[in-house]
């Protein structure tokens, strides 16, 4: 068949029809694939109604996904960027559904954010997908109405520069509040229970492309009831006449309010279900025995209850945990049965002590409550016949304890014989273990450890493993008990709680197993404020509008701006502070950021006080003697209040302070006083009800508050100063001596010999010289012992009229080498040839810059190169090029790794500290001098130390190894 | 007073580090360090930045205004500075946009392309250091067979004591003279510091 022109076109007409099907199918079947499927929001069970849970099936792999955008509004047509979930592209998303949780504040207002509303990237006119909110907070007043808001300030922001708004100038009681303007603050945002809100997700592929979004989804957070306890274990102690509950809190437990725990008659869990499900029914069968606050999970989850008849009425009985969260709803946890155990099951009580730990800023402090703990972690075999191990072991102690030396005695398991007994003296948490011909490796090992140290470690304090084959990693690794003492503590727990001064609940620091003795504690500095916002506030014309949060919803006011008064937006918070405690009358005492709300706070409650104490003395006549005792104990708290506000010194100097700023800084330094003061204690537990607390920490029975300390000097570098200093008066010395007139003797260095010649002959050829920084910065020392030579070099230039290319990779650095290079041409008498467009910077990205230097050597074909500083990878792409363009090349720097480039490739090279030698060297000056001869001195102090240690400690003797610092 | 006023500020900057150095207390670390030095770092730093560009502009203006050698070139400098820093003003350098487009496209692969001749220069540089012209240069030469041989499959087959062999050259010879060089040099640091405090060494002050 003859392919005519007809026939053509119709065959490339045809060709034409499927391309286009075909792509119109593809990019419909991209569409199709490129939406995030199945995407659901659903409220997040067993909360307190301020969380909602987005799930959705994750891409194919195949689309190289690397982010999946969320996006949340409070109306379906504006969804504003909420968080991004990174992925990688390479491995995809391994689940079926990928989960996101809105249930934490999430900013809403932010200094980085953008002050108008951004569309979203290729978002077309009609788009619904948005950038963050704007940082516009009359934007963020229409949304008040929708989301909870937090403010977090620094400290400084809101003490000094919040400005104070009324809410009605003229009324006889002023509603005050602190101001904040947008970029002073970041609002953070929390969902309201019963509000719906929009969620939209966007996958985000390789190529920076925003796929189509999913459908809007909406849903509603609703309070839920709390998820029950896991576990309640309840012990009854006969010879203690005591009942010992312990439970465990469910994961989601932050709106845990309450606990009660009911004792039962003995059912089959089918009949406790039933019976659960309505609580009324629970409360008529079951019996109180105690109740208390659960503070969202950090109090106590433990309680001793007096028994109120014998154990043996307690043989059919069993317990049930109710938990309560702040809305009122219930749940019941498994029921229990408890132990009969007598007093000596309970593990030995813990004697803790608190120490400030040393060498910080002073913002933590330490707990311990045992000896050093140490523990074999894992043992490698060197070699094939498993004879001969490295043991690493992990030494576990407070600051303050010191541990000088650990026998290993290592026993047969099935025999008992000994195999070896190792001490280790320099303690770098590993050691070899040699064994016997022919034991069988397999058989495995225990190792009883054993040390001496200080605070004292009594000598019947013991510590057993048993060290077992492991067939998957082929190697000895220990088992998970841990005996102390002949006792496996491996599952006894010691759990930290601590107390403010303003509390009286203990709070929950951390759960630590045995292998622990101590921890530590963070105590932070206060930075920010973080307050929640009550409104908002804005002008508009000649008015000032406010948003108040209310009980029934957000009320819009208005009233005539005041003169003087900010038009800048404001979130309005509140200005009451907590100022300090008073521990006499234990009473906390608040004030205001404002001079005259703070004044006026103070004399209201003196007023109060003195007025209730008046009442409530009238009251005692007439009053019988059980009414009058509880009358004395109202008006004895009333009169705390009124002596912590009118003895406090604290509180009467701060009244007295100068101006406002000065009083607010002694409110912000009471309050970290005792905010920042705690007391501990230990409970030591096995989870399952036997737990045992710790003596409370007293002195003349009151409590014991402890504060880090902030340490001057850092204990660790008291050799570093003395040899620093030492080194100081050898440089002095020698300084002195060489100011005398004392000649030093100086090692000739080649490199510096042939500076003179490669100057001279670049200025034979005609050609341009370049000096080469390297990559360092100013704070480098190499850049700094550069420039002295690079002083010398431009001036030797100036005098033979050479010319001085000098490319810089750091912008800070060029205009001090032009200086140089100027200063080199003034001092020669020649400032004509100076031409400061040969100091230049080029780039400061390192491949670029060996690009630009590059090029540069090729085009002015360089008769001499200079690479003096600090030098990376670039060096030898830049001494090679030089090589190849004939110059000659002297080269210096202090990185080790690029040495060998330097020297293979370069005429001469400075090694090291020749380096920083060469300005003393090349001027000849005294001064300079003495300092080099007082390094080689000092060098060979260091090397006589270096050999004296090494000795030393092959003879066992390591206080001076110890003695200086590991870095 | 020119040069008397800097080095005071030298002086007294350089004994303040001393300071920090040696103290953890909160003045120095938290309220000196990270709220006064930091922020003060990083707004000052742009400044001298411009300096930078004002040079380059000069630079190359100076070059096409003479017509120096290949002042076409110079063109492409101001091309390219224009673009990225008008992609960088209006599409902001977040990924997906023109700036990070040519950052991901242009300058890494440029970088990348820079780099990758380092091994052509190395086998260059390595065929010159081994060149066994001296007894030297031939312990070297042995040395680099041995460790280079270690690390390929052919020279476990040859003898199972190579890498022993390599790694106790690493270890030893080269370990010492490599800590030897570091010692040097940190001595070198310490001298040249205390030069600097003293006000012997004020080369980094211009000229002197």
């Amino acid at each position: 068949m003859r392919l005519d022109r007809r026939r053509l076109i119709l065959i490339l007409l045809a060709l034409f029809i499927l391309s286009v099907t075909m792509v119109i199918a593809q990019k419909q079947e991209v569409k199709d694939d490129n939406i995030v499927a199945d995407f659901q929001v659903t409220d997040v069970p067993a909360d307190d109604g301020t969380g909602l849970m987005l799930s959705w099936k994750p891409l194919d792999r195949s689309k190289r996904i690397i982010e999946y955008r969320v996006y949340r509004g409070i109306k379906p047509d504006q969804l504003f960027f909420l968080e991004s979930i990174e992925v990688n592209p390479k491995s995809g998303v391994a689940s079926d559904r990928m989960f996101y949780y809105d249930n934490s504040p999430s900013e809403i207002s932010d200094v980085a954010f953008s002050s108008r509303i951004k569309r979203e990237k290729g978002q077309p006119d009609n788009g619904i997908l948005y950038r963050q909110p704007p940082r516009d907070l009359k934007f963020t007043a229409t949304l008040l109405e929708k989301f909870q808001m937090i403010s977090l300030a620094k400290r400084s922001h809101f003490y000094h520069s919040s400005q104070e708004v009324l809410e009605d100038p003229e009324a006889e009681e002023l509603s005050s509040y602190a101001g904040l303007k947008a970029n002073q603050q970041t609002v953070m945002a929390v969902l309201k229970p019963g509000e719906t809100y929009y969620y939209s997700v966007v996958a985000v592929d390789e190529r920076q492309r925003l796929l189509p979004h999913a459908e809007v989804q909406s849903a509603v957070p609703m309070p839920n009831a709390p998820d029950p306890s896991p576990a309640l274990y309840s012990v009854v102690m006969d010879d203690a006449k005591e009942l010992r509950f312990e439970w465990e809190y469910p994961i989601n437990k932050s709106n845990l309010d309450k606990y009660r725990i009911w004792q039962l008659s003995e059912m089959p869990a089918e009949s406790w279900a039933e019976l659960k499900a309505n609580p009324e029914a629970v409360y008529t069968r079951a019996k109180l025995v105690a109740e208390g606050q659960v503070g969202s999970g950090s109090l106590p989850n433990y309680r001793k209850v007096e028994m109120k008849e014998d154990a043996s009425g307690y043989q059919n009985a069993v317990f049930a945990l109710q938990l309560i969260d702040y809305d009122g709803k219930t749940a019941f946890s498994p029921l229990s049965k408890p132990r009969f155990l007598s007093k000596d099951a309970l593990p030995a009580q813990t004697k803790f002590w608190v120490e400030d730990k040393p060498n910080d800023k002073g913002d933590r402090l330490t707990v311990g409550w045992d000896n050093p703990i140490l523990f074999v972690v894992k043992t490698t075999s060197m070699n094939k016949d498993n004879s001969r191990l490295r043991v690493n072991y992990q030494l576990n102690k407070t600051e303050n304890q010191k541990v000088t030396e650990i026998w290993f005695t290592f026993t047969d398991p099935e025999t008992g014989e000994q195999i070896a007994k190792l001490k280790e003296f320099y303690l770098d948490d590993s050691m070899m273990l040699n064994l016997p011909k022919g034991y069988d490796f397999k058989k495995g090992l225990k190792v009883q450890i054993t040390m001496t140290g200080e605070p004292e470690i009594p000598n019947d304090y013991v510590i057993e493993q048993d060290l077992v084959y492991d067939p998957g990693m082929m190697a000895l690794l220990p088992s998970k008990a841990l005996y102390r003492n002949e006792r496996d503590v491996s599952k006894i727990y010691n759990v930290v709680y601590r107390k403010y001064m303003q509390s009286p609940a203990w709070r929950l620091v951390m759960r630590n197993t045995s292998f622990d003795n101590s921890l530590d504690v963070t105590v932070p500095y206060g930075s920010q404020v973080q307050k929640w916002v009550q409104g908002i506030s804005y002008a508009e014309g000649d008015s000032l509008i406010m948003h108040i949060v209310g009980q029934s919803g957000v009320e819009r006011k208005a009233r005539k701006l005041l003169p003087d008064e900010r038009k800048a937006p404001v979130t309005l918070m509140s200005h009451k502070v907590d100022f300090t405690w008073d521990a006499k009358n234990e009473e906390l005492v608040s004030t205001s950021i404002f001079e005259q709300r703070a004044l006026e706070m103070h004399e209201k409650t003196i007023v109060e006080a003195k007025a209730k104490i008046a009442e409530l003395t009238g009251m005692k006549a007439g009053a019988d003697q059980a009414e009058i005792l509880e009358i004395d104990a109202q008006i004895a708290r009333q009169q705390a209040i009124l002596d912590a506000h009118t003895q406090n010194e604290v509180v009467q100097h701060a009244l007295s302070a100068k101006s406002n700023r000065h009083r607010v800084n002694l409110v912000l330094t009471a309050y970290d006083d005792f905010t920042r003061s705690q007391t501990f204690k230990v409970v030591r537990t096995d989870s399952k009800g036997l737990f045992i607390e710790s003596a409370l920490d007293l002195k003349d029975d009151q409590l014991v508050y402890h504060k880090p300390i902030s340490n001057w000097f850092d204990n660790n570098k008291y050799v570093t100063l003395f040899t620093t200093l030492l080194f100081f008066l050898v440089v002095v010395s020698f300084v002195t001596l060489s100011k005398r007139g004392k000649t030093f003797y100086i090692r000739p260095i080649a490199g510096l010999q042939e500076i003179d010649n490669a100057i001279g002959r670049a200025t034979e050829m005609g050609r341009p010289m370049l000096y080469c920084m390297g990559h360092g910065s100013i704070s480098d020392v190499a850049t700094i012992a550069s420039m002295g030579i690079l002083s010398l070099v431009a001036k030797r230039a100036a005098e033979y009229d050479t010319k001085l290319i000098v490319p810089c990779y750091d912008y800070i650095i060029m205009p001090i080498a032009q200086e140089i290079v100027r200063e080199a041409h003034y001092a020669v008498g020649r400032p004509d040839t100076y031409d400061r467009n040969n100091v230049f910077y080029l780039t400061n990205v390192q491949f670029a810059y060996v690009a630009g230097v590059n090029g540069i050597m090729v085009r002015e074909r360089m008769a001499t190169n200079f690479f003096l500083g600090y030098f990376s990878a670039e060096a030898l792409l830049m001494t090679e090029t030089g090589n190849s363009v004939g110059a000659v090349q002297i080269a210096g720097t202090d990185a080790v790794t690029q040495i060998p480039f330097f020297i293979t490739t370069c005429d001469y090279t400075l090694i090291g500290e020749e380096l920083y030698a060469a300005s003393a060297y090349l001027n000849h000056e005294p001064m300079l001098l003495g300092t080099l001869k007082a390094q080689d001195y000092f060098k060979l102090f260091i090397l006589t130390v270096v050999i004296i240690g090494a000795v030393l400690s092959s003879f066992e003797i390591t206080g001076l190894t110890t003695l200086l610092p590991e870095k | 007073m020119k040069k008397t006023i800097p080095l005071l500020i030298v002086i007294v900057g350089g004994l303040i580090w001393v300071v920090w150095a040696f103290s953890p207390h909160y003045v120095l670390q938290e309220v000196f360090y990270n709220q006064f030095y930091l922020p003060w770092a990083y707004a000052s730093a742009p400044f001298a930045m411009l300096l930078g560009v004002l040079s380059l502009t000069l630079m190359h203006s100076n070059k096409i205004k003479r017509r120096a050698p290949k002042w076409q070139y110079s063109y492409f400098f101001f091309a390219s500075f224009v673009i990225t820093c008008l992609a960088g003003f209006i599409g902001g350098i977040q990924k997906g946009g023109l700036f990070m487009w040519m950052f991901e496209n242009v300058q890494m692969p440029m970088s990348a392309t820079m780099f990758s001749l380092l091994a052509f220069y190395m086998a260059s540089a390595a065929y010159k250091a081994f060149r066994a012209r001296s007894p030297e240069a031939t312990v070297l030469l042995v040395a680099a067979i041995v460790v280079m041989l270690a690390q390929v499959p052919l020279g476990v087959k040859l003898s199972k004591h190579l890498p022993t062999i390599s790694q106790w050259i690493l270890d030893v010879p080269n370990l010492a003279s490599k800590r030897g060089i570091m010692l040097g040099v940190g001595l070198g640091s310490v001298a040249t510091s205390l030069k600097i405090l003293l006000g012997i060494e004020r080369s980094y002050l211009g000229g002197d």
